[in-house]
């Protein structure tokens, strides 16, 4: 065996072992185990004697037993389980490469091994292993091609493999986009594993602290046109406080009507924003949209609507999700309950006092709330350390009159119970803010840390956003990691996210120059202008590929007949009008007379002094 | 243990069957599909798709890899069945992209080692083995396999390419001692020929080694410019008939090919003399005649030779010459018919 082939199967084990390791479930101990493999794919390599068979298999018997144990009674996971005895067979089976049929072996269960890490994880970083592995395995399989045909060397090949892996990576690109897709799987639903980040339905104050420390990516959001100011992606808005928890009262859950996967929130007009939102896994149905939203297309059935504003796609939860919301960034004007925005636990005296003070000398809501919105800015500072408040005491009181320091919560709660208290409605709204501008793609990375709550205080017409949360300087991003975002913005885009209605567009976008004839419409005129000149040169290669069945008549009928007779016979090129005659009056001899005359003629107007047509 | 036999046959000449390797990438890629499809998951739906990318081109590369080939045998003669003889295979190529790794298949060879790399495009590469023919006989070679599985392992295919030749494989040369034969051969010719009285020249013929220099008939080899010896009448005791008992009583294969092999190990030696040899069997005789042709022409015969039943056996021709007997054992029927055999070679006793 060649070193080079070895090496080639040693990278596509690693490759094998990598996509595994980077889904992160599998544990220490088998990774460590996993690694003996260098060893011997080094003494392999080196052409160092092989492991006893009796050995190997012992081991082999030793794994599974592991891997009975690691299915039924440790991990309990089936799939990190085969994941764990791939593992160690790629170790075990790097002390045994023997004969041909050994490495086919590795690629096999490399293979394995990427469809095990394609359950467990969605990252990008599976997509360049992929990519790594393809390589590998193309030059590995054309190489044990040619060690199964006696060969040793590509010596001379290396051109034709580089086209062969060209073509299998356009193949692989063809057949993914055009791979039917099922709703719903041929069994019901599949068994993806949710990736779960931590955006929450209810609000304690002082539970956001750690959130705002994660730096996870929840949602990445192209946002056109674009708006100016910090944007808010509403999630949840909060009416009732009750000894340091918001609850939400907002009640009347309605379901929305799809027309073609797409529903209709409120009557939309022009000047609409559109967010094309690619929201991670999260525990919650919710979904988020800058504020006034008119309508979402979302590949679901099922969508629901919360008297207060609040959206839920059923049955999303632990998926990843796209969907396109169109918002008129119009304030809600829906008028405030009174017992509900008004509410006020009857222990906040001193916050009442406090209310009072602040907007003493101010009229009407709008006012009010500008003076409170002031007195917070300026007398509390942004920290993500704070203490507990004592036992029995508001954490809300305890912000504002010992601690004088927190986040988004405290800031926000205070001010919707300041309102309150000095007669303003108000109500406290949970989502997201801002985000950081990916220059790259143009669009917005949401992360956890930007979790954040402000205050909606109705101003006698409509309800008015603030937010009364210090802003919290942050350094510049890394141009690197922004850019290495963006490429997972577009693997999540157009890998892991690739859908029935991607593919429908496609298609419609292929079928461009034959729109009229299958009655497709293109609803982007703009785009056919650059595509036809690249149907056209589409069409050269595809004359030449195709010449001989497009110019198949270019003969006269008699020689067509001649040259049908000659393919026939299945005679040698060499052979004369004579042999073909011979041969044919053999195997034909009752069309005697007409193949006499089909010959005669052949020989005439390609010998005699006729012209062939 | 149950096997999977994938073998299709795509067109009239051309050929799919699919490897070992090739059985269990196929199963494994029904088995991603239902996964993909059930889950929905397309990290799955990749994988998939590159497993069914390399399918795709495991089908389409051969088929363009044997498009366009043509191919032309030669073999260089005389061929002797269980020894090698070298045959050559012209390789063309009128693609306009080259062709690699394939493997020339003939019926009669078991494991072909006719193997080329590559063919480059609008260009022919010759290939020259040498072969073992196991069998005599004429084969009347009508087509080649050409075969190939590149670029990976999954599939094999192969075409049958027309080809028109005919090759004559001799019966096999034994490996045994007729040198004392011989030498009584040789030395009870040139007896003769030294010994010239009552012999007169009755015609000339082309010279030919061992043929003595002082009957070489100078004024006919000026005037035609090739070497020409003068032939004379001789006694019939010079004269040698080699008969071959090939009539079919008791004839197991393998003891009839020895017989032929045999007779034609015979012949070999007579040629090696100057005497007028000529064969006879059950159903063919040949006449007296000297030289190469003369024995190629017997060879052919032998080549093609065939039992003949017995009851259709005929060889009670009116003998005076030196008669060897081939036969398959002793006490065959021709030691019945033939009173004048002065030497006999037994199949059966080798």
């Amino acid at each position: 065996m060649p070193v080079v082939y070895k090496l080639l199967t040693g990278l596509i084990a690693l490759v094998g072992d990598l996509s595994l390791v980077i889904t992160g479930n599998m544990h220490p101990l088998f990774i460590g185990l996993g690694s003996i493999m260098f060893i011997g794919y080094w003494r392999a390599i080196k052409g160092l004697p092989q492991a006893n068979r009796y050995v190997t298999a012992g081991l082999s018997i030793v794994a599974f037993c592991i891997f009975l144990a690691d299915a039924f009674i440790i991990s309990r996971d089936v799939i990190v389980s085969v994941g764990h005895l791939s593992l160690l067979w790629h170790a075990l089976k790097s002390f045994d490469m023997k004969d041909h049929w050994d490495p086919l072996q590795v690629f096999f269960m490399a293979l394995i091994q990427l469809f095990l890490a394609s359950e467990l994880t969605r990252s990008v970083l599976f997509g360049v292993l992929f990519m790594i592995f393809i390589v590998a395995l193309v030059y590995a399989v054309v190489y044990s091609h040619f060690i199964k045909e006696g060969l040793e060397d590509l010596k001379g090949m290396h051109k034709p493999v580089v086209v062969i892996t060209s073509l299998v990576l356009l193949f692989t690109v063809v057949f993914f986009v055009s791979t039917p897709r099922l709703r719903g799987g041929l069994l019901g639903s599949g068994s993806r594993r949710a990736l779960k980040s931590g955006f929450t339905e209810e609000v304690n104050l002082g539970s956001l602290g750690q959130i705002k420390e994660d730096y996870t990516v929840v949602m990445r959001v192209t946002v056109r046109p674009m708006p100016s100011g910090t944007l808010y992606w509403r999630g949840i808005t909060y009416e009732i406080y009750l000894e340091g928890e918001w609850i939400d009262a907002s009640g009347v859950i309605k379901s929305l009507r799809s027309n073609r996967g797409v529903f209709t929130i409120a009557p939309s007009r022009d000047n609409l924003y559109r967010q094309d939102i690619l929201l991670e896994p999260l525990d919650t149905e919710l979904v988020f949209t800058l504020k006034g939203p008119k309508t979402l297309r979302v590949p679901y059935r099922q969508v629901m609507l919360s008297n207060d504003g609040a959206i839920y796609v059923k049955n999303k939860k632990d998926k990843r999700l796209r969907y396109i919301v169109q918002s008129s960034l119009e304030p809600d004007r829906t008028p405030p309950e009174p017992s509900v925005h008004l509410q006020l636990p009857e222990q906040l005296q001193k916050l009442r006092r406090l209310a009072n003070e602040i907007t003493r000398n101010a009229v009407g809501p709008k006012e009010k709330s500008e003076k409170i919105l002031q007195y917070l800015k300026a007398n509390y500072k942004y920290s993500l350390r704070i203490q507990s408040p004592p036992s029995g005491q508001d954490p809300v009181e305890h912000f504002l009159f010992q601690q004088k320091k927190g986040y988004c919560e405290h800031f926000a709660a205070a001010m919707v119970l300041l309102l309150r208290a000095s007669g303003v409605p108000a109500r406290l709204v949970t989502g997201y803010a801002g985000g950081q501008f990916n220059r790259y793609g143009r669009y917005f990375i949401v992360r956890q840390k930007d979790a954040h709550t402000w205050v909606e205080a109705w101003t006698g017409q409509y309800w008015q956003e603030f937010d009364p949360t210090p802003v919290a300087i942050e350094g510049p991003p890394s141009q690197l990691a922004l850019f290495l975002d963006y490429i997972k913005l577009k693997w999540d885009r157009y890998v892991v996210g690739f859908s029935r209605a991607d593919q429908r567009s496609i298609l419609r976008f292929m079928a461009m120059p034959m729109e009229h004839l299958l009655e497709i419409r293109i609803h982007r005129p703009g785009i056919r202008l650059p595509l036809w000149p690249l149907y056209l040169v589409l069409l050269v290669p595809g004359i030449f590929f195709f010449r001989r069945l497009l110019f198949r008549f270019r003969h006269p009928l008699w020689l067509r007949r001649y040259l049908n007779l000659r393919s026939k016979l299945a005679l040698p090129p060499s052979a004369t009008p004579e042999e073909v005659l011979t041969e044919a009056l053999r195997r034909f001899p009752d069309r005697r007379q007409q193949t006499q005359a089909l010959v005669r003629q052949y020989l005439k107007t390609r010998f005699g002094r006729k012209t062939q047509r | 243990m149950f096997k999977l036999n994938l073998s299709f046959k795509l067109t009239k000449h051309t050929t799919l069957q699919a490897t070992r390797e090739g059985k269990r990438f196929l199963i494994a890629t029904g088995v991603l599909l239902f996964a993909a499809l059930n889950t929905g998951n397309n990290l799955m739906y990749l994988i998939f798709s590159m497993m069914l990318a390399l399918l795709a081109l495991s089908m389409v590369v051969p088929l363009v890899n044997l498009k366009g080939i043509h191919c032309s045998m030669d073999v260089k003669e005389p061929v002797f069945a269980n020894s090698a003889g070298t045959v050559t295979i012209g390789i063309s190529n009128s693609k306009v992209i080259s062709s690699f790794s394939l493997r020339l298949q003939l019926e009669f060879i078991e494991e072909s080692p006719f193997y080329i790399k590559k063919v480059p495009a609008k260009s022919m590469v010759t290939l020259s083995e040498d072969v073992v023919f196991h069998r005599r006989g004429i084969y009347d070679i009508k087509q080649i396999k050409l075969t190939t599985a590149f670029p990976f392992v999954f599939f094999i295919f192969s075409r049958d390419l027309p080809l028109r030749k005919k090759v004559i494989v001799y019966p096999r040369v034994l490996d045994i001692d007729v040198s004392e034969f011989r030498d009584s051969l040789i030395s009870s010719a040139r007896a003769a020929l030294k010994v010239p009285t009552g012999e007169y020249p009755h015609s000339l013929r082309q010279y030919t080694v061992g043929d003595p220099l002082r009957y070489i008939h100078w004024k006919a080899t000026a005037k035609l410019g090739s070497f020409m010896v003068k032939e004379f009448y001789r006694e019939q005791t010079e004269r040698i008939t080699l008969v071959l008992d090939n009539s079919s009583a008791d004839f197991q294969d393998d003891l009839f090919e020895k017989t032929v092999s045999l007779a034609a190990t015979v012949l070999l030696e007579l040629a090696e003399t100057t005497m007028p040899f000529r064969l006879i069997t059950c159903d063919k005789a040949f006449p007296f005649g000297t030289g190469r042709a003369h024995l190629w022409l017997q060879l052919d015969y032998l080549a093609g030779i065939t039992p003949v039943p017995r009851a259709e056996c005929n060889l009670t021709e009116d003998l005076e010459e030196q008669v060897i007997l081939v036969a398959p054992h002793r006490g065959g029927p021709a030691e019945g018919q033939i009173e004048t055999i002065t030497r006999a070679f037994y199949a059966s006793s080798i």
